[in-house]
């Protein structure tokens, strides 16, 4: 399995890296992470907060847009351009081309997140040389947990990204569904929390509001659990407990993306 | 080729044209109506939607622009600095900062400098203050800030005496607080006391608006501390209070009656405590 897996994993990387827009995305990360020194400057005391923040906003960002620019062109250029004929014709299942594109795409990000971390960890110690006063709770450990739950969450966006692109006949779709599911990843549970307590806030939510809402938050990734930024930025303790749920979660959810996408993508009529 | 030329020449023409156009065109932008008055503060939770991923960061922004904000306003001609509806986005953003990030230790901090010495808004201040009490765990100076506000603007002994007690049990608190706490169970020796905690928020401010504040305000209360030792030295020789403050003088315990900073005066009570007719946390503006 792994020996057939493996070379479509390898184009889809070199590939991927052939990409200029990966050069632009490493251009964005080193400008936000320069700008940090600038940043950190005009803050009166909890330097080493905002370098975080700072560092953490960036590496996240960076690694969206290479899930939405590199990692659902890499499929859609095999279907547009008829490539993907090539390859199935090879003694290679569906299932087998889905599965080695996502490991390719799975090296693209963690090769691009390896880079971004270790700028942003660079920039950070930086910034602890420059104001060792404001670092006394930072730890290190949990600002490599923080990159690693950035790395989760962009390859689960990733699988589900690869799902969209087995059901639609376009990469504009997909980007757009991927787009909409990281925005709603991201707020599901603010808005589940403001639904269920909307009495408090003063607000009107129709019973078939909420229960929409509620059926979005279990159909659509909680992306906001992989999001321990603050707790970096404030050296607070992440438990052990935490971190074996959110993995379990993410493997979860990322092998049902990854099935549903083979399931489709088995089916899929080529033009 | 020579066209080729041409447009190699034009290339830092249109760069410095579109510069020289920027300049003047941001300059009326300055003027366009309702410049000033667009000051808003998102609701929280709309905020917290709002923001995706970036809480700590947006917050970060936030409290900048604030910052920015206030620092502007030293550069006003106009009396008072900063409007009310002005301190009140002030206050709005200070909480939509500490909604996103309520870890962030900077927002709390501008708003005690900000909103307490310069707009009076104690209750405001404390309200933040309490939040970053009760979030940042570890930090001894939201407790005894919030318990200093308690007790020297409001006068609320009862509230500022827990508070105290708990920066004290707080890492890095200074031994003063303890004590600080334990007298103010007991009302009296106000004067002394305010010097104690003056003395320690000058040790901690980091910028020279609150510490010329804090240093003015210092003065003030030795000046009183002074005037009461003199006054108590009085009525140990002569057995009564003396009518005015200058009769110190006259009596030979005091060289002269020291100036009020706020452009107020000293004024004697009947008690024998020494008060300044200026009141000084209003002043004059």
């Amino acid at each position: 399995m792994l020996t057939r897996l493996w070379p479509i994993a390898v184009i889809t990387f070199k590939e991927g890296v052939r990409n200029r827009a990966l050069y632009g995305i490493g251009a964005i990360a080193v400008f936000l992470l320069l700008g940090t020194q600038l940043v950190c400057s005009m803050i009166p005391r909890d330097v080493g907060k905002v370098a975080v923040d700072l560092a953490l906003s960036s590496t996240s960002f960076a690694g969206l847009l290479i899930v939405l620019f590199i990692g659902i062109n890499l499929m859609a250029k095999d279907l547009d351009r008829r490539t993907i004929y090539m390859v199935l014709a090879r003694p290679i299942s569906r299932g087998q081309y889905i599965l080695g594109k996502f490991c390719g795409m799975g090296l693209i990000i963690g090769a691009a997140m390896t880079l971004l971390g270790g700028a942003a960890t660079v920039s950070v110690l930086l910034t602890r040389v420059l104001y060792p006063n404001y670092f006394d709770k930072f730890t290190l450990s949990t600002l490599f947990l923080a990159i690693l739950f950035q790395v989760l969450s962009l390859l689960l966006l990733t699988a589900l990204s690869f799902l969209y692109s087995a059901l639609s006949s376009t990469s504009f779709i997909s980007l757009l569904l991927t787009v909409i599911t990281y925005l709603i990843g991201q707020v599901t549970t603010d808005i589940k929390a403001l639904v269920e307590t909307a009495d408090k806030v003063g607000i009107q939510v129709s019973a078939a509001m909420t229960f929409l809402v509620k059926a979005v938050y279990y159909l659509f990734p909680n992306l906001s659990l992989f999001d321990i930024k603050l707790q970096a930025a404030h050296g607070l303790p992440v438990p052990l407990t935490y971190v074996a749920m959110v993995s379990g979660y993410w493997f979860l959810f990322t092998a049902l993306a990854l099935v549903a996408a083979v399931l489709i993508f088995e089916r899929r009529e080529f033009p | 080729m020579r066209s080729r030329g041409l447009l190699w020449l034009l290339v830092p023409l249109l760069l410095l044209g579109q510069g020289v156009i920027l300049t003047s065109a941001v300059a009326r932008r300055e003027q366009l109506p309702g410049r000033g008055e667009t000051l808003y503060a998102l609701p929280s939770p709309l905020l917290k939607a709002m923001v995706l991923e970036y809480d700590g960061i947006v917050s970060d922004f936030i409290f900048l622009r604030t910052l920015v904000f206030i620092g502007g306003t030293f550069e006003r001609a106009e009396r008072p600095r900063v409007r009310p509806q002005e301190w009140d986005w002030i206050r709005d953003s200070l909480i939509a900062a500490t909604d996103l990030d309520p870890w962030f230790s900077d927002p709390y901090y501008l708003a005690n400098s900000e909103m307490v010495w310069d707009a009076g808004r104690v209750l405001d201040a404390n309200l933040l203050l309490e939040k970053g009490v009760h979030y940042r765990t570890w930090d001894w100076l939201p407790p005894f800030m919030a318990g200093f506000n308690y007790y020297y603007f409001l006068h609320d002994n009862a509230k500022a005496a827990p508070l105290l007690m708990e920066s004290a049990r707080r890492p890095g608190a200074s031994p003063v607080i303890a004590t600080l706490a334990a007298r103010l169970a007991n009302a009296s020796d106000q004067t002394n006391n305010a010097i104690t905690f003056l003395e320690e928020m000058y040790q901690l401010a980091s910028d020279d608006m609150s510490r010329n504040l804090l240093h003015e305000r210092l003065t003030a209360l030795l000046d009183i501390q002074a005037l009461e030792k003199a006054v108590a030295m009085y009525r140990e020789r002569n057995g009564v209070l003396p009518e005015r403050l200058e009769n110190l003088v006259t009596a030979g315990v005091l060289v002269r009656i020291p100036v009020e900073p706020y452009g107020g005066r000293y004024r004697l009570e009947s008690d024998g405590r020494v008060v300044s007719s200026s009141d000084f946390g209003k002043r004059a503006e």
